[in-house]
């Protein structure tokens, strides 16, 4: 596959998946153009790879993960988001949504990259592994602690339903 | 699929959803991976002209090449950071602070708090303090009021001067255009952080052009005063870690030492912008230790070296390595790379700043050459 061809294929899913993974519309292109611009320059050897795919997605979460570190992994004195709508602001459903995702734009970078790998791209721990470079123990303890904050945080009582 | 499940990958869908142009992304992303090989190429062959220019001794910087170490003799007691004794601390030469990412021009009584982490990088040194009793504060000193504002004068590069007071939530702080007024605020008087429960702050000068920030949690201001109180500025320390670097690329420098052996119960936000912070220092989970060297490298490039331990046994299936550089075990993902092979630790380097270059093969080889890790990387008495 060429480097062309890839990008046709799967640089919109990429761009979807660097959306969620930054929480910013704007900021996922930069991310996303970045690491494929890297991509570009080491292609031939990912191209050999098993799974590119799998590859160019841990170069993503990897940038954006490095992109905190430098940026906003750091101690602020703040608690609270100056311009967060009022959810009268919103139907039901959208409120819903709305409140979900901040809590899950609210996690560690890991776990939330866990939740998305996970019920966006709908991979299997195995594979969401491979990307975050860790085990699949590793992963869902991830999902775990992350499905336990948002339960306790949106008012969802605890079930042994969702994968751990 | 529970009805957490369900609104969980609802929320992602919706927020993932929308047009993407991919005529414009495959364009951006050939033009951008075109420019970088041809700055990787242009850096390679100026390396390799040096080299020819001046003889192949010097394509490696070794440690006798390196900076002299100030001269350092063991404290009686066992304090991390340990003492740099004959260095001149802050109050001595407020000048001093920020000009040597191996040193921290200040100290702490160690019967009053407990340093937890700190960082010593270009114009700024801080520490964080465990107070006890679950209370941390964190310090940030400067030569410069402006900079003991922001944190780290990095940030003004990317945000501009004339912003730094617009981008941070702490409105105790001079707004636009009120640089020059900002020293003012080291009055010696106890505020309370705005939209921050019980976060107070105190700002004051030891002695003049030394700018002290000091930041807690508690009912009252005390906590923050128990904190200043614990500072020392006649005497310096080093920064010490779990990683040296004793080998540099040629031209290169460290720029920053940074170090977080405890957990912080500080409140951390991410504000919209991801513009934030006026006091930035890493944050390590309750049993980690997470420590970083930046080197700066010829042609306005950085190499962050990160260490993050953890004192369990971790993955065993962690990424394989796919080469080896100097010895070690390496997996090389083009331009970020994870040093394997060192129990329960995650090792890594790479490019991290999108405006910069890439850092060369040659120069990663060197840097991982001259690594060298602490054999108990969770004890920073033991580090040097």
């Amino acid at each position: 596959m060429t480097f062309e061809e890839y990008v046709s294929t799967r640089g919109p899913a990429l761009v979807r998946l660097a959306r969620l993974l930054t929480g910013d519309e704007h900021r996922a292109e930069d991310l996303t153009q970045d690491v494929l611009a890297r991509a570009y320059v080491h292609w031939r050897k990912i191209a050999r790879a098993d799974h590119p795919d799998v590859y160019v997605r841990r170069m993503l979460v990897n940038a954006n993960t490095s992109w905190w570190r430098r940026r906003s992994s750091r101690e602020l004195a703040t608690a609270e988001f100056a311009d967060r709508p009022g959810r009268g602001d919103l139907g039901g459903d959208a409120a819903d949504r709305d409140e979900m995702w901040r809590l899950i734009l609210g996690l560690p970078d890991r776990q939330r990259a866990v939740l998305v790998l996970r019920y966006y791209e709908d991979l299997a721990d195995p594979t969401i592994a491979q990307i975050l470079g860790c085990s699949p123990v590793t992963v869902r303890t991830h999902a775990m602690r992350a499905l336990s904050q948002l339960r306790e945080r949106h008012g969802v009582p605890t079930t042994n339903g969702s994968r751990p | 699929m529970t009805d957490l499940d369900e609104r969980i990958a609802r929320a992602l869908r919706e927020q993932a959803d929308g047009p993407v142009d991919t005529n414009s992304l495959l364009t951006a992303a050939v033009n951008g991976g075109r420019a970088r090989r041809r700055r990787r190429r242009a850096v390679i062959g100026a390396a390799l002209g040096v080299a020819v220019l001046l003889g192949a001794g010097v394509a490696v910087r070794t440690p006798s090449a390196a900076p002299p170490q100030p001269a350092v003799t063991p404290s009686p007691v066992v304090v991390t950071p340990p003492r740099a004794p004959g260095v001149p601390g802050a109050a001595e030469r407020p000048a001093l602070i920020g000009t040597d990412p191996r040193l921290l021009h200040f100290g702490v009584d160690p019967t009053a708090a407990k340093p937890v982490a700190w960082r010593s990088a270009a114009q700024v040194e801080s520490m964080r303090l465990d107070l006890g009793d679950g209370v941390q504060a964190m310090v940030i000193v400067a030569a410069d009021p402006r900079t003991a504002e922001i944190g780290d004068p990095s940030q003004l590069r990317d945000i501009g001067p004339d912003k730094a007071g617009a981008v941070t939530s702490d409105k105790d702080l001079a707004s636009p255009g009120q640089g020059l007024d900002a020293a003012s605020r080291y009055n010696g008087v106890i505020r309370q952080l705005d939209r921050v429960t019980k976060g107070w702050v105190l700002r004051w000068q030891p002695v003049p052009g030394l700018y002290v920030r000091v930041a807690a949690l508690g009912e009252t201001g005390a906590e923050v005063r128990r904190a200043a109180a614990a500072l020392r500025f006649d005497e310096a320390r080093r920064c010490v870690a779990p990683i040296q670097l004793t080998a540099l690329p040629p031209g290169a420098r460290i720029s920053a030492c940074e170090v977080a052996v405890r957990q912080l119960s500080w409140p951390r936000i991410v504000n919209v912008g991801g513009m934030t912070t006026p006091t930035q220092m890493a944050v390590a989970a309750s049993d980690h230790t997470e420590a970083a060297l930046t080197v700066a490298l010829q042609g306005a490039a950085t190499l962050p070296v990160r260490l993050t331990y953890l004192p369990r046994p971790s993955s065993p299936d962690r990424a394989k390595a796919n080469r080896r550089i100097a010895g070690r075990p390496v997996f090389d993902m083009g331009d970020f790379w994870h040093v394997l092979g060192i129990p329960n630790t995650l090792l890594s380097m790479g490019h991290e700043n999108r405006w910069e270059r890439s850092p060369t093969d040659a120069e990663v080889s060197t840097v991982i050459g001259g690594l060298r890790v602490a054999d108990d990387r969770g004890e920073p008495a033991s580090w040097e």
